[in-house]
């Protein structure tokens, strides 16, 4: 029986189905270098191979040469495929040995092809049989190449290649068994020199690396079929956990989303169209889905989405969509950035929730709240109209007067022209006067959505004073308005928050009516609150509260007062707490009561 | 005697009501001084003003009630003629028991504010008549010697000569003689114009 033929033919067959099968895998998983790697290696073995069964059977001296020769190039191809495989596979290794096999086996194989005879042999003389596993087979006799040497210092450099990546990754722990690979590929490396020696001494008729080879390629296909073993398991386990995560995410009215920054690609999961079992995902543009989001929100998604981006925080928005049907639908979203090594964004993950449901209640309940808040504007008006109607009898008796005046002075011969000339323009600039103030009246009354705008502090409460002042005047009272410096601007409705300090202020003139006078002052506080946050206070020097009641200032329909309503601090709580701040009481140590609110501070203006 | 001129004396803290009024009462020929606060207008009454005061009910730091108290106990009180934004009728009640002439809302016509001046300058005429002649009479009385003053005493209450004789201790004859002199003294010809005089002197 010819064994070697028939052992190198088994060899050359096996390798040439592991590198059929990893060719295979490649082409699924572009990304996987390493089945290239070896697909490359087990072809090279394949050839390596079938080259050296025919070498033995070589019928000259000339032809060994020749066929010596040819053997040399998948032999460097292995190598080299090796190299670059370790380093690639184990994740450890210096490439610059992977880089410095490559050169020497080059330089090797390009030596081999260019100098006369081959890389191993100059030149063989004459061929000896050999009887071996029952074939006889030509043996070489002739005199080595110089160039050898090379041969064998590529083999030492992969051994010490293999090693060190091997011990370095089972340092680190890039991969379970490293040592089992390296080992391989040192034994066969170490293998071939031996049956390549044992060749030149003409003990065996060929060097058989094909057979090491095949030791490594199976080694190297039982590595990694193990991990396609593994991801297999990590796929099912994924699925499961995606299958628990869906009906999670189902239950909770939530759908989850990625967005591929690269590809620009929308992946979504889960949510109300999640009948049918299917993995629904529906992958679109960004483009499409900010399209998709109804106009007044697209523009508060878009900046929430550029500060996450920016590193600002997470993404946190709130939007509607329409469904098929043509309904809107309210939507909370939150994200996170997900960052490569060099800190830019590669993806944004997320879960979004339907909130149509809460968002309907939230504005049914602002709704409401407006209109209780309306109700009660109605009667703080009611309680400053008397300041107000007496404001507007200035600039109206001053009209009557001027007129009165001015008419009696046409009855004169002459007519004093210039006198009656600035009465009329006193009388224009009363009228004017007049309307302003019936405007403030009207602005009081006027009933409207929650307007947020920038709130210079200082004019906030220079509007305040004006609005109070003849009321403290009436009540012989001193408002002392203290604003700390470099106060940043307050966000919200002005005329809600004036509606609160109106509340306060009203009651502290109650609460110090009945002092002496020189303790009817009460102070206007404008100061920092915690970051974010202005803080507001109206000090009196009345009687000050019993600790006990404290708490239940404001509750509705709690009054100290036999005319209060109870629903002057129930409604300042209210809009307090509507735009996020908070309203309490404090007992002054000298006597009086402290109230105090937060107005949160607008954001500082961009690009200025 | 020649009548001194009236002025009208305006307080009002918006300049331009009172420039209003200013130029209404200078047009209806009335004398006019104005004034921005209450204390202004004090410090010029330490000086001889006749006349009436129209002011503005709410004012800072003194408003109209504090300026009509605290011009009540000075030697010249003028009429005071209230202006308001609107009735208020507490203050208002204050202000007539205080003694106002009257109670204005801002926005009232000529004829009325000018109506309730002409009778502040009629009080304030009268006011001033009524004062001079007390001032007369309490110097007449002023001139009675101290037993004349007694006996006045005794008759102003209704004693008979002889009555007075034996509660005093004296002679009926000093008793006429005395009597005699203090109706001399204060220009009376009768008991019951002596007693008129007295009322109007405000003795006692």
């Amino acid at each position: 029986m010819p064994w070697v033929t028939i052992i190198l033919s088994m060899a050359a067959a096996m390798s040439l189905t592991l590198a059929a099968i990893h060719f295979r895998v490649w082409v699924h998983r572009r990304e996987s270098r390493e089945s290239l790697l070896f697909t490359v290696a087990a072809l090279a073995a394949v050839a390596t191979a079938l080259l050296e069964a025919w070498l033995m059977h070589a019928e000259t001296p000339a032809d060994y040469s020749e066929r010596f020769r040819w053997l040399h190039l998948p032999v460097g191809i292995i190598v080299i495929a090796l190299a670059w495989l370790i380093p690639v596979y184990l994740k450890a290794g210096r490439a610059w040995l992977a880089g410095l096999i490559t050169a020497v086996r080059g330089l090797l194989v390009t030596i081999n092809f260019s100098s006369p005879g081959n890389a191993t042999f100059r030149e063989i003389s004459g061929l000896r049989p050999v009887t071996f596993l029952g074939e006889t087979l030509a043996a070489p006799i002739g005199t080595d190449s110089p160039w050898r040497i090379l041969a064998h210092l590529s083999v030492l450099l992969l051994v010490a290649h293999a090693l060190d990546a091997g011990l370095t990754a089972r340092r680190l722990r890039t991969r379970p068994r490293p040592l089992l690979l390296s080992g391989v590929i040192a034994y066969a490396a170490i293998q071939s020199a031996v049956f390549s020696s044992l060749m030149a001494r003409g003990v065996l008729p060929g060097p058989f690396v094909g057979l090491g080879f095949t030791i490594i390629v199976i080694a190297l296909s039982y590595e990694l079929s193990n991990d396609l073993i593994r991801s297999n398991q990590m796929a099912r386990d994924l699925e499961k956990s995606e299958g628990r995560m869906r009906l999670a995410a189902a239950a909770a009215d939530l759908f989850l989303w990625e967005w591929d920054m690269e590809r620009d690609e929308v992946w979504v999961v889960g949510g109300d169209d999640q009948e049918t079992d299917s993995p629904a995902t529906l992958p679109m543009t960004l483009d499409r889905f900010l399209e998709s989001i109804h106009p007044d929100d697209r523009i508060r998604m878009q900046s929430s989405l550029s500060r996450a981006l920016a590193g600002e925080g997470e993404l946190q928005a709130q939007y509607r969509q329409f469904d098929d049907s043509g309904h809107g639908r309210w939507f909370s979203v939150r994200g996170t950035v997900i960052r490569d090594a060099r800190d830019r964004p590669l993806l944004v993950r997320g879960a979004s929730r339907d909130i149509t449901g809460r968002k309907q209640a939230e504005l049914e309940l602002e709704a409401r709240r407006r209109e209780l808040a309306h109700v009660q504007r109605v009667s703080t008006v009611e309680q400053l109209s008397s300041a107000l109607v007496h404001e507007l009898s200035q600039p109206l008796g001053a009209i009557l007067r001027n007129a009165e005046a001015a008419a009696l002075l046409l009855q004169k011969e002459p007519a004093d022209l210039a006198e009656i000339r600035s009465i009329v323009a006193d009388i224009l600039g009363d009228d004017r006067r007049a309307t302003r103030i019936i405007d403030r009246l009207r602005a009081l009354l006027k009933r409207r959505d929650l307007a947020f705008e920038k709130l210079p502090v200082g004019q906030l409460l220079a509007g305040m004073e004006r609005l109070v002042q003849t009321e403290f005047q009436a009540r012989g009272a001193t408002l002392r308005v203290e604003i700390e410096p470099r106060l940043p601007d307050a966000l919200g409705d002005p005329v809600h928050i004036q509606q609160v300090l109106l509340n306060l202020l009203s009651n502290a003139l109650d609460a110090v009516a009945d002092e002496d006078p020189g303790r009817r002052t009460i102070d206007l506080q404008a100061s920092p609150g915690e970051s974010g946050w202005i803080e507001f206070a109206v000090v009196d020097r009345g009687a000050g509260i019993p600790s006990r009641q404290l708490e239940n200032l404001f509750e509705p329909f709690f009054s100290t007062k036999p005319q209060g309503t109870g629903l002057g601090l129930s409604i300042s709580r209210t809009i307090t707490e509507a735009y996020g701040g908070r309203i309490w009481a404090e007992s002054n140590p000298e006597g009086g009561a402290t109230f105090r609110f937060t107005i949160r501070t607008a954001p500082p203006e961009s690009g200025t | 005697v020649s009548e001194p001129r009236q002025t009208v004396f305006v307080v009002d803290d918006d300049a331009s009501h009172l420039s209003g009024m200013e130029r209404l009462l200078r047009a209806s020929g009335y004398r006019v001084e104005c004034f921005s606060t209450a204390r202004e207008l004090i410090s010029r009454l330490s000086n001889p003003a006749f006349g009436c005061i129209i002011t503005d009910l709410k004012m800072p730091e003194m408003d109209g009630v504090e300026l009509q108290q605290a011009l009540a106990h000075s030697e010249n009180p003028l009429p005071i003629v209230f202006l308001t934004g609107h009735g208020d009728i507490r203050t208002s009640v204050t202000a007539m028991r205080g003694g106002a002439e009257d109670f204005l809302v801002k926005t009232a016509p000529a004829e009325e504010l000018l109506a309730a001046v002409d009778r502040a300058l009629a009080r304030d005429r009268r006011e001033r008549e009524d004062r001079a002649r007390r001032r007369e009479l309490r110097a007449r009385f002023g001139m009675l010697t101290g037993r004349e003053r007694e006996v006045l005493g005794h008759v102003l209450r209704g004693r008979l000569n002889k009555q007075i004789a034996s509660d005093l201790g004296i002679a009926e004859r000093s008793v006429k003689r005395h009597r005699t002199s203090l109706m001399r003294k204060l220009e009376a010809d009768s008991v019951a114009e002596l007693v008129q005089l007295a009322v109007e002197a405000e003795l006692n």
